[in-house]
This record gives structure tokens, C-alpha cells and sequence, in this order.
């Protein structure tokens, strides 16, 4: 009776889930040492028949061994999917974090990615190491232990031996589930508890502020020889399914992970590079021919001026880039320009080092009686009625009158201040273009006869008026990507958006349908698929630039 | 007479009663001389009789009083004397052949005064408590009807009766319809008489009857056309102060002291008060006071005798002796402490009870220091030690064990407010706060440094956190109310609306202080927000053209407020770059800070602070010793402001380490230290003492009691103590012992619950220990251990002392007569875990 329970049970498993599209959570372990081939497990769900592992661009192989239902989780609010079991190697040619995808007969699933380490790996064992007295030894280094927070409010315990003046560096690498901490402790015992371990270190981000990584890392110097414990932990003592980590333990420092460079152009962010050339890029987003026309923008040290007062600022014409740092608590860098009635600048602002909340520019324009013209600081009024202040990396303003103006920076509060407080900001003349293009899908996978949509949405920065064309090529066969039109949702009322016009952009979304035929054959591997935009100005075309690139797959329909 | 410092820092003439046996030897009148002046005019004076023994007792109401020409001036009651004519004459007291005179002079006796409404018609309102500060003298009045305290605005007064409307908070405007509080039309159907003589309802009751003098008084006041009365120039001249005779008194319990009040005028003129004030008693247990200002001592103890009038008001410090005690022994001294406070002691007749044994000394450290009962092999290892240091050497262990910063980062979590709101939404920052807290405590860092830095936080520090309780910026009075409790002791709340009833802070001065947190504002969404002070006090607002002033508006006069610190001095937004940083140096450089914080230490170690509650200084409740305050407050600056020094002199002193038990003359005291009292444990250290005892630790998991899981558990192993901030996670534990709302300013709530004697019975923390996996009673079963044995071990561990003689034999028979054994361990533990010794440190 139990046997044939377990069949039903297996079928039901596979009939529920064979037509889903696949997703991939998590790959244990979340790293692996180029060349060496190991073994994998990727959790997730519809990885059912999954029949390969597709390598954005070289970076590995990996082949299946089999897929499994996933054990069923303690947390009873979780819905168990399956686990692929995968042989993997890295390319040893390759470098940084490797992005691959699940292939099954449901598609193509989302991106995971792997990273590479050169130390020998270690596998946690599965004996309790919660305590410090449990904990696990690390006999060599460097090492990259592979581990899983797998329950909730489990710690892991590692021992290693350190040498005296020995500076050892501890970082994690995780799956986006598992927020880790790292603690160093030693076992020292106390008048009241002589299994006592005394932490000498420890970290976590504090930060949680949206888009910074929250993987730990600790460097730490030995004073004494002797034995030491790592303790790994999952943030507010989560744990569970998905929670996989690596902890790599090198002598001196671990280099980062290189992350795949975005090819996505950024316009609003605080760590986007400003160069001597984003003049020229930013014409590149309209016409070749302004493009053509921009000259490299000079830079100034504003730290260069005497901070004393009174001395007149340093004064720049436009476009300059101003360079500096908020070298102490109260620091203000000033530089003075001069705009004609009606001229409209923009101010954008990179800080390379540190980003929001850590630094926090705040740029102020006054003029020449002192009267503030505009800042960076974008009020808004939310739904609640209540106040909303958010510092912006891009400032828009145009000069009611002309004269001269003074730029001040300087940190928003007047507690915070080093020479690592670095910024960069660029005062220029706007320059309508294109900005960020936003594609809604990640991947697509694509019954024969059934069309699917794709959103592109176009920020159209500083006053462009232009078209942008947007298209898509590289489609597998029997599939067309056609332009079309949809319903726009009502939105509903807004609070009041205060100076919008300062710190947002306008933006227009176009629909692509992408339409499979009837007859268009189910494809073993993914196109790549690339969207293009195009601006148009005043009737003349712009340079086609490469959005983005998706897979797309044809898959079998449910029957 | 003798000379007795006193509760309150004053050195003061007090009265004493006489010795039973002793006689009058001399007599003297107080005042020994007066001026009454002006038609009805009267003074009361006090016989004060010098005693055989060297005392002074007021023998006022045992004396008879005469004028000498009863043509000038009448003596009626008990030494009270009224004008009659202008003249002048004497006033003689007789009391047991002893006899004392006092020269009388009365002036203008025909020439009444000229109507005053403050005066003849706020008095009574003041007298009657009808303006007290739990009536209609309150923040926002009652039932609509607003006076202000104890009569400190006559005008405003004025305005509400006359003229009626309901009174705003935060606003000189009246709001409502304006309802005349009068009837010049039918004045005895004025709402101001027939509510107080309760003709209709009146949540305050009767106030007086019709034949009273005061309704006569009100009555013609509202006949005569409810004038407002005083000329600008009388206007002017207003009381200043109160000045009472005594100022303090000291007396055995059954005694009577009565109290003269003298009214001092802005012009330098003075006037007979005592019949013009109202009089409470801040404890009635221990002295009384009628309302004619004649105290009466109840019980031995310390209390004080507010008195009220035209806006002003002071205090009597009352001190109740217990009886003289025959060859007081001498105590030994070890420090300034111990000096100060068996001095006091002395002088108040009681005897301090023995030094404690080792082994409670060493619980008791323990729990003070780190939070933790100390283990069995512990206590038997010091209660066998020798060394005549250990208990020093004890406390610097203590001190710098590990478990010090975890109980003192705890103890500062509480005070500091680390918390999360809502639960469960992205809480790094609490993590963050905590170990900055954590941080100072581990290096011992200078109070004043932590304190600066969370005063002035801004960015996205850790001190910052602790301004967005619910991620959003409180109010700016809010957060000045909450620094000054924390780090000054002092609650200026009351003068956000108006004057302080009782003490010397102003509207003006509250306002000024909350403008310093005015600038404040959050960048960011939640719950990552960056604090900062808008420079130049002017911010960006939406939809406005150009900048616009921000801060706080004066809610009576609508001004902006620039940021003053209490002793005057401003800061101008237009000059100060970050006026915050200016009031956390000013504060933390202040005395106030110094005493707050000693206070908040002693208090720990003692179960009552020299000032109680702790956060509570003002003149109306002063310290209980405050020289000692005063030089433990100088040594905490000495000492760089570290907690480690203060805790290593007052663990030291043979103050803290006198016994529990006490002696026939202390076993009442409750304030003055003579004897070590029982404090319960806080819920955090006593769940943790449960564990340590039973050997089964609780597992804490992020929710809440109703079964929302939200997600998160804390490692093994982890101690309530160490936990970020107890509100996250679910434990019924917890609620029934209580946990302090860290989004305001904490306060344990330590009152007995019926809760806790159902969590005793029934609760899983006590009864999933007892049968626990790993617990020390499978232990101690498990290696065979003897009933004697197991009984001794939970003693120590839990009780740090092995059982009597008597509880020896009791516990044996009580174990052999269970047929389990099992059962019978798990009986014990749990009559232990249960038992009122365990559950308090004494």
C-alpha cells in the first residue's frame, strides 16, 4: 500500500509540475574551483527533465546526473520543488562569477550564478557544529568551506589554527536567500561557563539599503598563535532550504568576485562611472553627430581651494568636472559658474567609494546674494500626507535669470568626513537623450502559436523629444517579434510630486509581440535574442544600441 | 536646637520632639516680630519650646496665646493674630510657666485692599485644589475648563471664567463655544459656584459649602461684576517665592510641627501665606498635613510637604525618626560611601544590619555585575577561600568577564531603546545599534561619549537608529523630553504646555530646548534612513519656491524658536552649523548628567536610587543622601566617566554588601540603605537563571505570541540576555514577567502578576525544563547522585547556599516518601525554580 502511495505521489509530483517553466533558487555548493570537476545540486522548481546546463558565454560545462524531488522543509509554509544533481566544472579560462541556466523541456530557466575560488574545497560535515565546542576543523589553508545554513537558527562552527601576526580574511559568497555573518571567537571559558567563546570579531553588513551586497567579509590580524573559530550565521537566525554558502579562508586578502559588468547603461545611480567622456556618451544616446561634436570635460580638484573663508571659489565654465572628497565632518567644497537667463544645466554626481546611506552629497546652488537657486534633495509629499526627502545623483535645473552661482558640496549631515568620502560631480549643460531602457523579461520561453509580450521601456532624459525605435533579432526560427499596441492600466491619483521635473525623467513604454507559428519547431537550446533602441531625432536616426540579451527558447505546449 | 542635614542638600534649624521626661526650659514665638498691614490683616506665629535635652519642639498647639492691648490686634485659634487697630502691642504664649512674647505692629488697618482677582477669588481656586495639576490646572483642564496651575496665570484665569471657551493645548486660543463660567445676571447660578458647592454634578465634588467664606467670597466677586481688579502696578508686584519655617523638620512618629509660609513680593514685601496655600503630603504614611499647614508624623521614613500658592511653590522635607536606640553600635566605614550613608543612619536611629555572608554577597555581586547566578563549584570555591580580598578580587573579575558586557550592553539596550518596528522588517540597523552599544560597554568607553554620540547621531549611524522608533522622526519635543530624561534625570514634559507646576522650568525654556532637535529630518525611504539636521535650520520643501524656515514654532506665541539651552544661551541656526552637537557637549559637561547617571548605577545596585524614579530629579522630590550623589557623581567624572569605576566603588563599599536580614531598627527603612533588599530578578535574568539551574536553555524564535512565526530562531545556546532587542521574539515568558516598550523611554513594569503564578503552575519555561533533555536533574540521576546531593547541588545553583539543617531534613523525607525519583528531582527543581529566594536578588 505504501509503495503504490509513493508512486501516485510521484506521478502527481511529475504530472503537476513537467509543463511549468523552470526557475532555479539556489546551486549548492555556490562555488566551485576552476578545473576541478565537482558535483552540484540546483534547487528549484519545473527543473524536471532537465536535460543541460547552459553557460552564458564560456565559463563551464556541467552535466546532468538527476532530478529529485526536494525533501520536504520544516517550514510548513513551504511548498517543496525538486533538486538537480549536476556534474560541473569551471573553466579555469574564464574569470569571475559564471551565469548559467537550467534547460528542460519547459525552457529556459532564470540566471544562477557560480563562482569560482582557487582554494581546495571543503564540504561541511554533517555533524552538529552549532556550539563552539562541536565546531568543525578546518586542517589547511586556504580553504573554501561549502556550507548550508539548512535549519532555522542554526550557526556553523569552523576551528582553524592561526599563527602569531597572521592576518586571515573570511568572506563569504552566498545564495540572494542567505544574508551571512561572520564571527571570529576564541575558546577562552569564563569564570561562569568554561565552554565560553569570546568573539574577537565580527561583521555583517549593517547596511541593508536596496541594491548593496550583503555578503560579509572579515579581515582579521592574529595577535597570538594558537586556535580559532569561524562561526558563519544566517541574519536573525534564519535557515532553511536555499541557504547555501562558501566561506573561502585565505591568507591575506580575497580578491572580490568579479561581477558580470552590466552592459546596461545607468543614468541614476550613485556609483555609475563619470568619465572626461560622458559628454560624448550621453549625445551617443541621441545623434552620432553631437556625439562627434563633444569635447572631453576638464576636471577641477575642488579640494584643491583653501577651505578658510573668505576666499573666492575656484570658478569653471561648462561642462567641468568637479573632483573632491568630504575630507571632514563640515567640509564644503565650493566652485562658481556663470549661466545665462534661461540656461538649463544638470548636475550628476558619482561617489565611487561609498554609496547612500554611507555618503551622502548634498549639492547646493546659491547665488550670488547667498539665496539658494535648488538642490539635490527631491521633496515630496507621500500618501500618508508625511514629508519625503530623498538626495538624488542627478539634479535638473533650469536658470529663471542668469548671473553667477556658487555649487556647494558637502555631506548632507555634519558628523561624517574622510579623504575616502570621495565625489565626483559633473556641471554641464543638459543633453536630451536617450537614458535607461528597461526590458521586462529575463528570459522566454515560447509555445508554438502562442504570442507573448515584451515591455521596453525608454527613459527619455532631459527634454529629448525624439522616437526611439526599439526591435528584437536573433529569434529562433518560425518566431517574429512584431510591434504592438495595449490598454494602459488606470493609474491611480497621485500625492503631490513636488519639483519632478528636477529629479525624475519622462518615459514611454513600447510592446513587442513576439509570435511563434504554428509550426515553429521546439528548440534544444536558447536563441540569443537582442533588443535594440534607436533614437530619433528631428527626423534624423540615431546609432541602434544593444539593450539587452535574452534567451528564448520554443518550447512543447502542455497536451 | 540640633543641626541635621536632610533630604534635600540642606543643612537646617529642624524641630525635634523632647525626649520623653524632659522639660520646657525656654519658650520663643516665630516670627518674633510682625508688621500686619492693611484691614483684616493676620500673621501666624509658632511657640517653639527649648527642651531640657538640648531639642526644640513646637509646642504651638499646647500654648495659650494673648495680645497684650486687644484694641491693635486680636489672637484667635492657635496663634494666629488679626489687626484691628493701628498701634503697636506684643503677643505673649504660655505653655508649662514658660512664657515668650513677640512685637506687633499694625499699619493701615482701615484701608482694605483693593480688589484682586488673582488674590481674593485665584487663591481659593488654589486652596481648594480646584487648579492642581490632577484638576482643572492640568495640561488640558477638565471638562473643558482650564486654570492654570496653582493659579501661575490669573489672567488666563480670568479670561476662561469670564469669558469662557475650551482650552487648547498647545494654544493660547480657546476653542468650543464660549460659555461664560458666570451669571452676572444670577450670580448664585454661576456654574463657578454651583459645581463647586455640587448643586450640579462635579467630578471634583463639593469644594465648599454655601456658608463657607470662600462662596461668600466668589458670590460677591461675580455681584460686584467679576472684575478683573489689580492696577497694572499691583499686577506687577507678584509672589516670587515661598518661604517656610521650618524648612525642614525631623521628629519621632505622633509628633505635630506646624508650618508658617511666607509670601515674597517682586517688590521686596513680604506677607503671612500660611493660610493662602494649599498643603500635600507626598506620603501619607509617614507625615500628614492638614489644611491649616499642621504636620502630623505617621511612621518612621522620609517624605515631603508640598505646599502651593499664586503660582509658586516649595517644599518641607519631613524625616520620621525611629526610636533613639541604647549603645548604637559603631559600623566600620570602608569608603566615603559607607560614610555618608551610615552617618544618615545614625542620625535617623537605625542600626544597619551585619555584613553579608560570602555566599549571598557572591550571588548578589553576581547578579548585579553579570546578570547571573554564579555556579555551585563557584560558590563553594570563594566560601572556602581565605583570602581576606576575595570579595575585591571578585568584583574585578567580575568586572571584566565576559558576561559583564553582555548583562551591561542588556541593561543599556533597555535604557537606549535598540528595537525594531514593525517586527520583521529589515532590521540591520538594530544589529548595528546594539553592538555599538555593546562596543562602549566592552571597552568601558566614557559616558559621556556614548551619550554625545547619540544625542548628536546623524547619517545612517548606529546611535542615529535610535531616533526613528517608528521609522518615522518623533516629534522634536519628544525627543528633547526623552535626552533629558536619559541623561539628565530631569522630566521638563510638564512645561511643554505651560510653566512648570513646581519647579523653576519655563514654556520658553522647553521650546527652546526641543528647537535644538528641530532641524531634524530623515533622507530615504524606510527603513534605511539617513538623519540629518537640515543646515541653516531651513529646509527644501515641496511645491515651495524657496527654502522655508523649519524647526519649532512656540505653540503660544507662534514664533520660531532658536535653540537655548536651559541656562539661557541660544544658538541661531544662522550661526551654528549643527546646533545638536552644541546641546550634546552642554549636556554631557553638565552636572545633572553626572548625578543622572550615578543615580541610574546606584539605583541598580540598591533597588532605589538616591532620586526615585530614577529620571524624576526635581526640587519637590530631592535626593535621599545628596552629599553621596554629589561625590559619586565627582568621582564618575574623575574617573572619565566610566561605569566600571562607579560599580567598583559602590560593590566595594560595606553599604552594598550588608546583609538581607534585618535589624529590630531597620526593618522598615526602605530608603536610606541600611539593609540589603530584595529586588526581583528581570524576566531576561531570571529565564536565564532558570536555564542555568535547570540545565535547559530556552530557544527564542522571531514572532509573536498569537503564532505568527515570522521566520528566525536564535542559535543554540543564545541567553535572553544576549538577545538584540526581547520585543521580536515570542515568549509568554516574557509577557508575564514583563518587557519594556523600548519605543519610548523603557520602564519595566516589576508589580506581581496573576500571569506569573499561572506561568509558575502551568508555564512551559518551568515545567519543559524540569524534564528537559540534558537537564541537571537526569544528571545528578543519572550518576546515582544522593537525594542530600541533588538537593545541595539545585541549593547552590539556584540559592548559592546548601540547604539548612531543617530544609535537609524536610527535602530528604520529602524525596523518599515520592515513589518516582524522577518525580521527586523534578518536585525539587521546581519548589526551587519557583521559590521567592530564587526569583529575587538579595
Amino acid at each position: 500500500m505504501r509503495s503504490i502511495s509513493a508512486w501516485l505521489a510521484a506521478i502527481a509530483w511529475c504530472g503537476a509540475l513537467c509543463a511549468a517553466p523552470p526557475k532555479a533558487d539556489s546551486i549548492f555548493p555556490a562555488s566551485g574551483k576552476p578545473g576541478a570537476p565537482f558535483e552540484a545540486s540546483i534547487r528549484g522548481s519545473g527543473l524536471e527533465g532537465a536535460y543541460s546546463i547552459w553557460f552564458e558565454g564560456a565559463g563551464g560545462s556541467a552535466k546532468v546526473i538527476a532530478v529529485e524531488p526536494e525533501p520536504a522543509s520544516s517550514d510548513p509554509k513551504r511548498k517543496p520543488g525538486s533538486v538537480l544533481r549536476v556534474e560541473m566544472r569551471l573553466d579555469e579560462s574564464a574569470s569571475g562569477a559564471r551565469s548559467f541556466r537550467v534547460l528542460t523541456p519547459g525552457g529556459v530557466s532564470n540566471a544562477l550564478r557560480i563562482y569560482p575560488h582557487p582554494e581546495p574545497s571543503l564540504l561541511e560535515t554533517a555533524a552538529p557544529h552549532d556550539l563552539p565546542r562541536q565546531a568543525q576543523p578546518l586542517p589547511l589553508l586556504p580553504v573554501a568551506v561549502q556550507g548550508r545554513i539548512a535549519e532555522v537558527g542554526e550557526v556553523d562552527f569552523y576551528s582553524f589554527r592561526a599563527a602569531a601576526g597572521e592576518e586571515l580574511t573570511f568572506r563569504t559568497i552566498s545564495s540572494e536567500a542567505l544574508d551571512p555573518g561572520l564571527a571570529i571567537y576564541q575558546l577562552t571559558g569564563s569564570w561562569f561557563d568554561p565552554d565560553r567563546a569570546t568573539r574577537l570579531a565580527f561583521t555583517d553588513e549593517p547596511v541593508s539599503y536596496p541594491n548593496l551586497s550583503t555578503e560579509a567579509v572579515l579581515r582579521y590580524k592574529f595577535d597570538a598563535a594558537g586556535e580559532y573559530l569561524v562561526r558563519v550565521n544566517g541574519f536573525w537566525g534564519h535557515g532553511g532550504a536555499g541557504q547555501e554558502y562558501t566561506l573561502r579562508v585565505t591568507r591575506g586578502d580575497v580578491e572580490r568576485q568579479d561581477e558580470a559588468k552590466p552592459r546596461e547603461w545607468t543614468e541614476r545611480k550613485w556609483t555609475r562611472p563619470l568619465s572626461g567622456d560622458r559628454m560624448r556618451e550621453l549625445w551617443a544616446r541621441a545623434l552620432p553627430s553631437l556625439a562627434a561634436a563633444a569635447k572631453p570635460v576638464p576636471a577641477v580638484d575642488a579640494d584643491a581651494e583653501p577651505t578658510t573663508a573668505p576666499v573666492e571659489p575656484q570658478k569653471i565654465q561648462l561642462p567641468t568636472m568637479v573632483t573632491g572628497a568630504i575630507e571632514r565632518p563640515g567640509d564644503i567644497d565650493r566652485v562658481r559658474f556663470a549661466v545665462k537667463e534661461g540656461e538649463r544645466i544638470a548636475l550628476e554626481v558619482e561617489t565611487p567609494d561609498k554609496t547612500v546611506p554611507l555618503i551622502n552629497p548634498y549639492l547646493r546652488v546659491i547665488d550670488s546674494e547667498g539665496v539658494e537657486a535648488f538642490t539635490n534633495i527631491y521633496s515630496t509629499v507621500n500618501s500618508n500626507g508625511n514629508a519625503s526627502k530623498q538626495i538624488h545623483p542627478k539634479t535638473q535645473y533650469s536658470f529663471p535669470r542668469g548671473g553667477e552661482f556658487t555649487l556647494e558640496i558637502r555631506d548632507i549631515t555634519a558628523s561624517y568626513g574622510d579623504k575616502r568620502m570621495r565625489y565626483k560631480v559633473l556641471v554641464r549643460p543638459q543633453a536630451p537623450h536617450m537614458g535607461e531602457v528597461k526590458v521586462s523579461v529575463d528570459c522566454l520561453n515560447l509555445e508554438a502559436g502562442k504570442a507573448q509580450k515584451v515591455s521596453i521601456v525608454t527613459d527619455q532624459e532631459e527634454g529629448f523629444d525624439g522616437y526611439v525605435i526599439v526591435s528584437m533579432e536573433g529569434l529562433p526560427e518560425g518566431v517574429r517579434a512584431v510591434p504592438a499596441t495595449e490598454v494602459d492600466p488606470d493609474s491611480p491619483p497621485q500625492p503631490p510630486m513636488g519639483k519632478r521635473e528636477r529629479f525624475t525623467t519622462k518615459s514611454q513604454k513600447a510592446t513587442l509581440v513576439l509570435a511563434p507559428d504554428a509550426s515553429a519547431p521546439a528548440t534544444r537550446t536558447p536563441a540569443i535574442g537582442r533588443i535594440y533602441a534607436q533614437p530619433v531625432v528631428k527626423g534624423e536616426l540615431g546609432t541602434r544600441i544593444l539593450v539587452k540579451e535574452i534567451p528564448v527558447m520554443v518550447v512543447k505546449g502542455a497536451a | 536646637m540640633s543641626t541635621i542635614r536632610f533630604a534635600g542638600g540642606l543643612s537646617i534649624a529642624v524641630c525635634c520632639a523632647f525626649a520623653a521626661g524632659a522639660r520646657i526650659q525656654s519658650l520663643r514665638l516665630v516670627p518674633a516680630e510682625a508688621a500686619l498691614s492693611g484691614k483684616g490683616a493676620s500673621q501666624q506665629f509658632a511657640a517653639i519650646a527649648r527642651m531640657s535635652d538640648g531639642t526644640e519642639s513646637d509646642v504651638t498647639g499646647q500654648a495659650s496665646f494673648a495680645v497684650k492691648d486687644p484694641a491693635i490686634a486680636a489672637a484667635r485659634d492657635a496663634g494666629r493674630v488679626f489687626a484691628a487697630a493701628d498701634g503697636q502691642t506684643a503677643l505673649e504664649a504660655r505653655v508649662d510657666g514658660a512664657r515668650a512674647a513677640a512685637a506687633i505692629r499694625v499699619e493701615r488697618s482701615a484701608e482694605a485692599k483693593p480688589f484682586s482677582f488673582a488674590r481674593d477669588v485665584g487663591e481659593i481656586f488654589t486652596r481648594r485644589g480646584c487648579n492642581g495639576s490632577r484638576c482643572h490646572g492640568g495640561v488640558k483642564g477638565q471638562k473643558g475648563f482650564k486654570l492654570s496651575g496653582n493659579g501661575i496665570h490669573p489672567r488666563d484665569d480670568y479670561r476662561w471664567i469670564v469669558e469662557g471657551g475650551v482650552f487648547q493645548v498647545l494654544s493660547a486660543e480657546s476653542g468650543g463655544p464660549k460659555v461664560p463660567r458666570i451669571d452676572k445676571a444670577n450670580p448664585e447660578k454661576s456654574l463657578l459656584l454651583t459645581k463647586a458647592v455640587m448643586e450640579v454634578p462635579h467630578g471634583g465634588g463639593r469644594r465648599f459649602t454655601k456658608d463657607s467664606d470662600d462662596y461668600r467670597a466668589m458670590l460677591d466677586w461675580v455681584r460686584a461684576g467679576a472684575p478683573y481688579g489689580e492696577t497694572a502696578a499691583a499686577d506687577a508686584s507678584r509672589v516670587v517665592k515661598l518661604e517656610t519655617f521650618p524648612r525642614d523638620v525631623v521628629l519621632p512618629p505622633g509628633q505635630k510641627q506646624r508650618i508658617l509660609v511666607t509670601a515674597r513680593y517682586s517688590d521686596g514685601h513680604t506677607e503671612d501665606y500660611t493660610h493662602r496655600v494649599s498643603y500635600v503630603s507626598n506620603d501619607g504614611e509617614v507625615a500628614s498635613v492638614s489644611g491649616s499647614g499642621e504636620i502630623e508624623t505617621k511612621g518612621p521614613g522620609e517624605t515631603a510637604v508640598l505646599l502651593s500658592a499664586a503660582g509658586r511653590s516649595a517644599r518641607i522635607g519631613v524625616g520620621v525618626i525611629g526610636a533613639p536606640v541604647a549603645n548604637y553600635p559603631k559600623t566600620p566605614a570602608k569608603s566615603f560611601i559607607d560614610e555618608e550613608v551610615f552617618a544618615k543612619l545614625r542620625r535617623f536611629n537605625i542600626v544597619p544590619s551585619d555584613l553579608s555572608g560570602d555566599a549571598e554577597f557572591l550571588r548578589r555581586a553576581c547578579l548585579d555585575i553579570t546578570g547571573r547566578i554564579p555556579p555551585p563549584d563557584r560558590v563553594t570555591e570563594f566560601v572556602k577561600s581565605k583570602n581576606p580580598n576575595k570579595r575585591a578580587e571578585a568584583i574585578d573579575l567580575l568586572l571584566e568577564s565576559p558576561e559583564y558586557a553582555d548583562y551591561w550592553t542588556f541593561r543599556l539596550s533597555d535604557l537606549f531603546r535598540v528595537s525594531i518596528f514593525p517586527v520583521g522588517i529589515n532590521p540591520k540597523w538594530t544589529q548595528d545599534y546594539y553592538e555599538w552599544i555593546r562596543d562602549g560597554v566592552e571597552k568601558d568607553r566614557p559616558y559621556s561619549e556614548l551619550a554625545s554620540e547619540r544625542i548628536a547621531a546623524q547619517g545612517y549611524s548606529p546611535a542615529s537608529r535610535h531616533y526613528l522608533p517608528y521609522l518615522v522622526i518623533p516629534p522634536a519635543e519628544n525627543m528633547m523630553g526623552e535626552q533629558m530624561r536619559v541623561f539628565m534625570g530631569r522630566r521638563l514634559d510638564c512645561a511643554q504646555c505651560h510653566d512648570h507646576p513646581y519647579e523653576e522650568w519655563t514654556q520658553d525654556q522647553f521650546w527652546g530646548m526641543t528647537a535644538f532637535f528641530g532641524p531634524m529630518f530623515k533622507l530615504g525611504g524606510n527603513p534605511d534612513s539617513v538623519i540629518f539636521d537640515f543646515p541653516g535650520g531651513k529646509e527644501v520643501a515641496p511645491d515651495v519656491a524657496s527654502p522655508t524656515p523649519l524647526g519649532v514654532f512656540h505653540p503660544r506665541t507662534k514664533a520660531r524658536v532658536q535653540p537655548a539651552l536651559l541656562d539661557g544661551k541660544t544658538y541661531p541656526f544662522e550661526k551654528t552649523e549643527f546646533p545638536r552637537r552644541e546641546l550634546a557637549a552642554w549636556m554631557t559637561s553638565h552636572p545633572y548628567f553626572a548625578e543622572a547617571a550615578v543615580n541610574r548605577i546606584w539605583s541598580h545596585f540598591f533597588g532605589r536610587g538616591f532620586v526615585n524614579p530614577v529620571d524624576d530629579f526635581r526640587s519637590t522630590n530631592p535626593p535621599s543622601h545628596p552629599e553621596l550623589l554629589a561625590k559619586l557623581a565627582a568621582e564618575f567624572q574623575r574617573g572619565g566617566y566610566r561605569f566600571k569605576h562607579v560599580i567598583r566603588l559602590i560593590a566595594n563599599s560595606r553599604t552594598y554588601q550588608l546583609a538581607s536580614t534585618p535589624t529590630p531598627s531597620n526593618a522598615v527603612d526602605k530608603i536610606n540603605y541600611s539593609h540589603a533588599l530584595p529586588r526581583p530578578l528581570d524576566a531576561e535574568i531570571l529565564l536565564d537563571a532558570i536555564g542555568d539551574v535547570t540545565g535547559v536553555r530556552e530557544r527564542f524564535a522571531v514572532g509573536t505570541n498569537r503564532g505568527e512565526w515570522r521566520g528566525g530562531k536564535t542559535p543554540m545556546g543564545t541567553r535572553a540576555v544576549e538577545l538584540k532587542e526581547g520585543d521580536i521574539y515570542a515568549n509568554n515568558f516574557f509577557d508575564a514577567y514583563g518587557r519594556p516598550n523600548r519605543y519610548s523611554v523603557p520602564e519595566r513594569e516589576m508589580s506581581p502578576k496573576l500571569a506569573q503564578a499561572l506561568h509558575l503552575l502551568a508555564g512551559n519555561t518551568y515545567n519543559e525544563r524540569l524534564s528537559g533533555k540534558g537537564s541537571r536533574g537526569q544528571a545528578l540521576l543519572a550518576r546515582k547522585a544522593a537525594d542530600l546531593e541533588i538537593a545541595a547541588e539545585f541549593y547552590l545553583a539556584a540559592f548559592a547556599r546548601v540547604p539548612s539543617v531543617a530544609e535537609a531534613e524536610a527535602l530528604e523525607k520529602l524525596m523518599a516518601s515520592t515513589p518516582s525519583r524522577e518525580q521527586a528531582v523534578q518536585d525539587l527543581a521546581w519548589a526551587v525554580i519557583t521559590s521567592r529566594e530564587f526569583a529575587e536578588n538579595h
